[in-house]
Parts: C-alpha cells; sequence; structure tokens
C-alpha cells in the first residue's frame, strides 16, 4: 500500500472492491486519507457496502476504525478521498449531511438524553410541530410516527417512557430506531454489543438481518470475532491506516482475519533475558475473583523483578480491573492481596500506603495537573523527604524534580514550567515520574507509552526492566504488541473482564495474543 | 532573589517561572497585574477629581473598609482554588458577629469565649458547607447558598429581627478588634496583614496549600495521585467559614452591635475580590495575595465614587460591571489554556 497515497483513482483496494460494487455500494469510501498532525491514521483506506449487505469492519486499537467512522457520518472530512453514495460522490462536511443522505450511526457510547422520552429522543432535533406554528411541538404525531420506527427495531414499548427507565439494551434499540429516522440507506454500528448480554445481542442481530432484507446498507464494527462471524456476509480488515483485507465468508476464515488484524511485531529478540528476574516467587500484587460490574472474576499475579504484561481489545476490561487492584475503583467481589496480604483499598491514596500505584490512560483528564508546574506535579504527594509536619521543603523538591526531569529525559526549560506547556510525551513522563518520586513496591500503569514518540518510548520501556531489576513489580497494560513482547517477562490476555490466556514472554506470538483477545483462543 | 521568589508555589502554580510564560503571555499578563493597573489607574483619576482622596485619613479609611471584605475573601480564595465555592460566607460572618455580641451582652461571658465560640460555629458551619459538598455531593453553590438561609434564619428567629447593640464598655476586647489602632493602623487593617502573609505562607509552602491547588486543578488526577480529594476540600471549606467568622467579628466589633441581616451580599463582594485578583472560578489557578490587591480595589473605587458623590445606587452597578468584566477576562483566559 505504499503508494496508494500518490495512486489516482481507481479503487487500489486488494481485494473486492470492483468498480461494479462502487457503482452499486449504497455507500463506498475510495481511497480515503486523513491525518492528525503528524499522525496519519487513514493512509489510503477504501470499502464499499451494497444495499442489504451486513458488512463487518475489523482492526486492531489504533487501525483507524473510529476516524473512518466519523468520516463516514460527517463529523471528519477526509485530507483526500472520496465517499460515493449509489457511484455519486457526494460531501459530507456535517454530521446533518450525512443524516440527509440516509446515513444513521449507533455509537459505542450511546447519545441518547436519559430524562427525556423515546419518542422526544427519537425526533431531537427534528421535531414535529403543529402545522402553521413553528414551535408547538405536536407529542401525538410524534408518538405515532415513532411507532414504525420502534416496530422496525423490534421494540413493544411505550414512546413516552423516559429513556433512563430502559435497560441497556432497549436503549441501543432505541439509538438504532433514531439512525433509522434519518431514512438510513445505510446503518453504521461502532461497537453496539460491548454492553449488552448475550440474549440482547441475540435480538440486535436479528433486528440487524430483518433491516438488510429491507434493503438496508449495514456497516458493523466489532473487536468479537464470533459475533463478525455470525452476523456479517463479508469482512474488510484494515491496519494502519490501509485496507490489508477483504473476506467473502468471515465464519469459515476467522483465522485468517486474525492475522490480517495482527500487527506485525518490531525489532523481535530485542528484549532482555527473563533470567534477569529477581525474587522470581515472591507474589507482589494478586488479583483473586476480582469482579467490578460485568467485569471479571480476574485472577492474576504479579511477582516481585517481573514486569507482566497485560493485553486485550478495548472493552475488555483490563483498566477497569487495574483499578479496582489500585484503589481508584471499589470491587464488587473478589480480593486485592499485595505482598500476600488481603486489602482494601478504599482510595488511591490507600493504595499509596500499601505501596501500590496506578498510571491513568488518560492523561489530560486523570494524570497530570494542569495549571502546576513540574516540580509540583512530581511533588505533589511529598514524598520521601520532601516535607516534614506539612511544611514543603522547596529545595529537596527542587532537587526531586530536577531528579526526575533527567533521568526520564523530560525536555523542559525548567521544573517551573508548567505540565501544561510540555509536549504529550513528555507530560506522559512527568506523570510517570510521579510514580517513580515514591517508594513503591507495584507500579500499574495503563498505556504508558500512548502517544509519545519512538525513542522516548524506548527510553520508558528501558526505565521499566531497570525498575524489574531494581525488585518493584510492573503491572504494563498495552495495546501495541511489539512493546509487550520486547519488555515484558509474562503476558496476559484480557476478554470479558476476565484472563483468557497467558503467555511467557518467549512463546507469545503476535498472532496468539490477537487471536485469544477477540476469542480465537487455542488453550493456553 | 530571583531564585528565592521564583520558588514559591503561588508563582509556580499559577503562572510559569520567566522561563515559561512565554506563549501565554496576554492571559497571565492581565491576570497577574491586571488589577494593580486598574488601581492605579483609577487612583490617579480619583487624585485628579477629589482632593480629599489622596490624604493619610482617607488612605487609612480605604484599607480599613477593605480589610472585613479581605479577610473573608481568604478563605474564599482557598475554596475556589481548591475547585468549590462558599455563597455562605455573609450569612456565617452575621451568625458570628451575632454569637460573640449575645455571648457578651445577654449572657455576660468574657471576650475571649464570645468570640471562641462564634469562632467555632463558623468553623462547623464550614464542615457541614463541606460534607454536603464533598460527601453529599449537593453542588456548592446549593449546598452553601441552603446552608446560608438556615443560618441566617436560625439568627432571624433566635433575635426576632432586631439588633443587638453592646453596652457601655462590655465587649472591650471585641470593639478592640474593630475599631482599635496599633500605631497608625486600625487592628482590623493589621489583622488583614498578618493573615495574608500566613496564608500566603500556607499556600506556597505547605502540603495542604500545595493539594489545595492539585484538588482544583483536576479532581480526578489528584485522586489517581493519592490525594484524599473530599477530605482535603472539607478542611478548605472548614478553614473559609472560619474565616467568615473571623470577618464578622471584626465587623462586630466595629458595629459595636450585631444584626441578623448584617452583611447581607458580603459574598458577592468577597467573590468580586478574589475574581478581581485573577483566582479562576475554575480552579487550581489562583493567588491569596491578589485576592488583597482585588479587596483593595473595591474599596478605593466605593471610596472614590462617594467623595465624587455618586449615589450609592449606580455603586451597585459599578462593582456587578466589576465583577463580570473579571468572570469573562477570567473565563477567556481559562478557554485559550485548555
Amino acid at each position: 500500500m505504499t503508494g496508494g497515497g500518490t495512486d489516482p483513482l481507481p479503487v487500489t483496494v486488494a481485494t473486492g472492491t470492483n468498480g461494479d460494487v462502487v457503482t452499486a455500494a449504497a455507500l463506498a469510501a475510495i481511497d480515503v486519507h486523513r491525518s492528525f498532525g503528524a499522525v496519519r491514521a487513514l493512509r489510503g483506506v477504501s470499502l464499499a457496502v451494497a444495499p442489504g449487505e451486513i458488512l463487518g469492519l475489523v482492526g486492531a486499537n489504533g487501525a483507524g476504525k473510529s476516524t473512518l467512522i466519523r468520516i463516514l457520518t460527517g463529523d471528519l472530512e477526509p485530507d483526500a478521498g472520496e465517499i460515493r453514495m449509489r457511484g455519486e460522490v457526494v460531501r459530507l462536511a456535517t454530521v446533518r449531511d450525512a443524516q440527509g443522505l440516509g446515513i444513521g450511526v449507533v455509537r459505542q457510547e450511546l447519545d441518547l438524553v436519559p430524562d427525556l422520552t423515546v419518542a422526544e429522543n427519537l425526533f431531537l432535533g427534528e421535531e414535529h410541530r403543529f402545522p402553521g406554528s413553528g414551535w408547538r411541538l405536536d407529542r401525538a404525531a410524534m408518538s405515532r410516527a415513532a411507532r414504525p420506527l420502534l416496530d422496525a427495531v423490534g421494540l413493544a414499548l411505550d414512546p413516552s417512557v423516559r429513556v433512563s427507565a430502559l435497560s441497556i439494551g432497549d436503549r441501543q434499540l432505541v439509538a438504532g430506531a433514531r439512525a433509522l429516522r434519518d431514512a438510513a440507506t445505510v446503518m453504521l454500528l461502532d461497537e453496539p454489543t460491548s454492553s449488552l448480554t448475550p440474549w440482547e445481542t441475540e435480538r440486535l442481530f436479528a433486528t440487524l438481518r430483518t433491516l438488510a432484507t429491507r434493503g438496508v446498507a449495514i456497516i458493523y464494527i466489532s473487536h468479537r470475532l464470533d459475533e463478525i462471524g455470525a452476523l456479517c456476509g463479508r469482512v474488510t480488515v484494515i491496519r494502519d491506516g490501509a485496507n490489508v483485507g477483504d473476506f467473502g465468508d468471515p465464519a469459515n476464515e476467522l483465522d485468517a482475519i486474525v492475522t490480517a488484524m495482527t500487527p506485525g511485531i518490531g525489532e523481535p529478540g530485542q528484549r532482555a533475558p527473563s533470567g534477569s528476574r529477581v525474587g522470581v516467587d515472591e507474589p507482589l500484587l494478586e488479583a483473586r475473583g476480582l469482579r467490578v460490574g460485568r467485569h471479571g472474576p480476574a485472577d492474576l499475579v504479579l511477582h516481585r523483578g517481573e514486569i507482566l504484561g497485560v493485553f486485550g481489545l478495548v472493552g475488555a476490561g483490563r483498566s477497569t480491573i487495574a483499578r479496582a487492584l489500585t484503589g481508584s475503583l471499589q470491587p464488587d467481589a473478589g480480593e486485592v492481596v499485595v505482598r500476600g496480604r488481603a486489602v482494601r483499598l478504599r482510595s488511591p491514596w490507600d493504595g499509596y500506603r500499601a505501596g501500590v500505584a496506578y498510571l491513568a490512560e488518560d492523561r489530560k483528564t486523570e494524570s497530570v495537573l494542569p495549571g502546576l508546574s513540574i516540580r509540583y506535579n512530581v511533588g505533589v504527594r511529598a514524598p520521601g523527604d520532601t516535607a516534614r509536619a506539612g511544611i514543603l521543603d522547596i529545595g529537596r523538591l527542587r532537587a526531586l524534580a530536577r531528579r526526575t526531569i533527567d533521568r526520564l529525559a523530560i525536555k523542559t526549560p525548567s521544573d517551573q514550567a508548567l505540565v501544561d506547556q510540555l509536549s504529550g510525551g513528555n507530560q506522559q513522563k512527568v506523570a510517570v515520574g510521579r510514580l517513580l518520586a515514591e517508594r513503591l513496591d507495584v507500579l500499574v500503569l495503563d498505556e504508558p507509552t500512548h502517544g509519545i514518540d519512538v525513542k522516548a518510548k524506548r527510553e520508558l520501556l528501558d526505565l521499566l526492566r531497570e525498575l524489574a531489576a531494581e525488585g518493584k513489580g510492573v503491572l504494563l497494560i498495552s495495546s501495541e504488541l511489539a512493546e509487550l513482547v520486547s519488555v515484558a517477562d509474562r503476558i496476559v490476555v484480557f476478554r470479558n473482564g476476565k484472563v483468557v490466556a497467558a503467555f511467557d514472554a518467549s512463546e507469545a506470538t503476535e498472532t496468539g495474543l490477537v487471536g485469544a483477545a477477540a476469542g480465537r483462543s487455542r488453550a493456553a | 532573589m530571583s531564585e528565592g521568589s521564583s520558588s514559591l508555589p503561588s508563582e509556580a502554580a499559577v503562572v510559569a517561572g520567566p522561563t515559561g510564560a512565554g506563549s501565554r503571555i496576554g492571559g497571565d499578563f492581565w491576570a497577574r497585574y491586571g488589577v494593580l493597573l486598574a488601581l492605579v489607574v483609577m487612583a490617579v483619576v480619583f487624585v485628579a477629581l477629589s482632593d480629599r482622596f489622596l490624604t493619610q485619613d482617607n488612605l487609612v479609611n480605604i484599607l480599613r473598609q477593605s480589610a472585613v471584605t479581605a479577610i473573608a475573601a481568604v478563605g474564599a480564595t482557598m475554596v475556589l482554588i481548591a475547585g468549590g465555592i462558599d455563597i455562605s460566607q455573609g450569612a456565617v460572618m452575621a451568625f458570628a458577629g451575632l454569637a460573640a455580641v449575645v455571648i457578651i451582652e445577654q449572657m455576660g461571658g468574657p471576650d475571649i469565649v464570645a468570640i471562641a465560640v462564634a469562632l467555632l460555629f463558623a468553623s462547623l458551619f464550614g464542615l457541614a458547607n463541606g460534607v454536603l459538598a464533598e460527601k453529599i455531593r449537593i453542588p456548592a453553590f446549593i449546598a452553601t447558598l441552603g446552608t446560608a438561609l438556615v443560618i441566617r434564619g436560625v439568627a432571624f428567629v433566635y433575635t426576632e429581627g432586631r439588633s443587638i447593640g453592646l453596652s457601655g464598655d462590655a465587649g472591650e476586647l471585641l470593639k478592640w478588634l474593630g475599631r482599635g489602632f496599633i500605631g497608625p493602623l486600625p487592628v482590623p487593617v493589621v489583622l488583614m496583614i498578618i493573615l495574608y502573609a500566613v496564608a500566603a505562607w500556607v499556600m506556597a509552602r505547605t502540603t495542604w496549600g500545595l493539594h489545595t491547588y492539585a484538588v482544583g486543578s483536576s479532581e480526578r488526577a489528584a485522586r489517581i495521585a493519592g490525594v484524599r480529594v473530599s477530605r482535603h476540600r472539607i478542611e478548605v471549606y472548614a478553614v473559609a467559614g472560619l474565616l467568615s467568622g473571623l470577618a464578622g467579628v471584626v465587623l462586630a466589633g466595629r458595629l459595636a452591635s450585631a444584626a441578623p441581616g448584617l452583611a447581607t451580599g458580603a459574598e458577592f463582594d468577597i467573590l468580586t475580590a478574589v475574581v478581581l485578583g485573577g483566582t479562576s472560578i475554575y480552579g487550581g489557578r489562583g493567588n491569596v495575595l491578589r485576592t488583597l490587591l482585588g479587596a483593595v480595589f473595591l474599596a478605593t473605587m466605593t471610596n472614590g465614587l462617594i467623595l465624587l458623590n455618586v449615589p450609592s445606587f449606580y455603586q451597585t452597578i459599578t462593582v456587578g460591571v466589576v465583577l463580570l468584566v473579571a468572570l469573562s477576562l477570567d473565563r477567556l483566559r481559562s478557554r485559550g489554556s485548555r
């Protein structure tokens, strides 16, 4: 695909999408490119879905699915490439444009207003009004118009019920009905089953199949390959923002799909030997039957001197379990065991006192303290000897901040600079530096290399190895296979909040990990 | 000197050191020096328009008039920096002032006990604000509005709406707090100066101050970083209550009386002073010392308008406009930085 960006039309998709398909397609994306700053999210993606077809769109985390969906629903415009409907080029500059052309979407996070009724939600922004009056709502007309939409998705409920009274599954169907309101010729569904029960999922699938027989084109995005196999007649796989395969018989090609999804692993073999571990058999942190909401029960053990990698696809419950392990969420059941003793961590503060700390995935809202300098971001808990009786020792605090800046190679003019003024990667290092400032036994790091450049990533991973060699335990949650395989001693795979597979790093293969994460586990 | 002063968190937490300020110079400049500049310009105008403005008596008078608001504004600054808001301050001031006067005048208690009890009540009200906002999770504006109504209501019920005066030579200490002098300076002004020095030190040099900035900067990040967010905010509300009480006691001393309707609406003057000083109502950013400038600005403006014989209703409008201008600047600044 390296030449994809410079090729003129027609389409350069590897398989499947020939000219006829594009002409007939209810919706086709042709050689779509989109960058965010220096990051090339899409580098020439094409897909086409025919009326009445259910097309699966799959790819690992960061493959570019979300960007593509946003482009197809008018939320983003592509840098290059075109969108066609029934062969005609269309411009989707706004969400309203897409709605007007009959493209409806059901998103992962339901955008329903809980305090309004089903009917009000269905017609939000498109309310029925009495004729001749610009502002008087015609509720009766809205209820009548709601009926066929609800029938179409198989919901037999009263449109005047408030959405807050509905189950998650019913809400999902209401969202589907709203997508239909836009006279959907095309319906996109983005991970619609991530919070549904199996029964609700079955009901949703039946509804989608019915819609397809009526000629609606459906694009179904999911990580769950069993669902893809059960529902979709064809699958398009994207990886690193480009097409990598098209599969016409997904139910029987799941292994090939996994292989296509799997990014190649860079620099194999460049890892520290596991033999360097110290205190191999001393467990530092354990989850025993840990259950939070619909995630779990999860069981895992982190040993002294070990980096335990945690892999899984988005929504697998890795962060939730990590939070429960460190006190930022309360488990509903099960035990957190620190150094062999069951503990109850009521808050992250308790976690720090037990020697366990968490680095959250969302840097902007949960790790750095905007408006505070690097110095105070690192020393916010006044670790070690930087305060006595609540009085800060500014000299020591400054020394701590400067040591952190040196050790993590943070690029900043001074430790007084506001953390907001740093680049994302350097902000991340500051957040990591905060954990290193304390005497902690266990570091639970949630996607610590997310959004930082290659060199900084390497430095951070080397640092994690050093920390493990010093006898700490590191739980490393990551979606990057290369990173996990190169640095972890063992890797566990999460799916549906449970550990579904465990690998010794030396025997972990990319397809094995992705397969386990997507539900194609060959006994681990 | 630059090393010493630049190591204050109050500097570091509000604005970057000299090295980092470049990219945000617009917003930071006005946050740091805007009120000082406005104060100077306004003073020049008043000097030009009135020959009674620039006299020692009048300047001391301005400081004395700003003292009560300024004392309560220390607490308000801390609460805003911590990401909360307290609009019960006027009611707490009234209750504390009244409690002190009632204990001295009607119960014959010694001054020191009366003052201590008044401050204790005020701290407990602050604690209640904190618990309502942080544990029961009522939005702080509504929670403190509720406590304000209850507190002032109780004061009205107890006094049947009447004001209570200190008779003869009763309450010497209380009156001294409000009316006394130490050298050329009124006692409330001295109290104000000491309080600001201590508060600036606490905010800059203690973990308590650092945590106040942290919880206001990002509640979730502070929590995950191991700060006990709720507990800390409750402490901040309690301190704000205590300082409101102190302001109320000083006010009662100055008037040598107290009434349930005392300091009605004072919380808005206080908030105006704090926001004028560049503290963000969105939390995490602010500086105690600049609040003092805000309070002096307000007192100077009121004083000058009186000297120029502007009717008091116009003064109310002026304060409102100043508050809205300060809030708009705050909003523009926080939008720019996010």
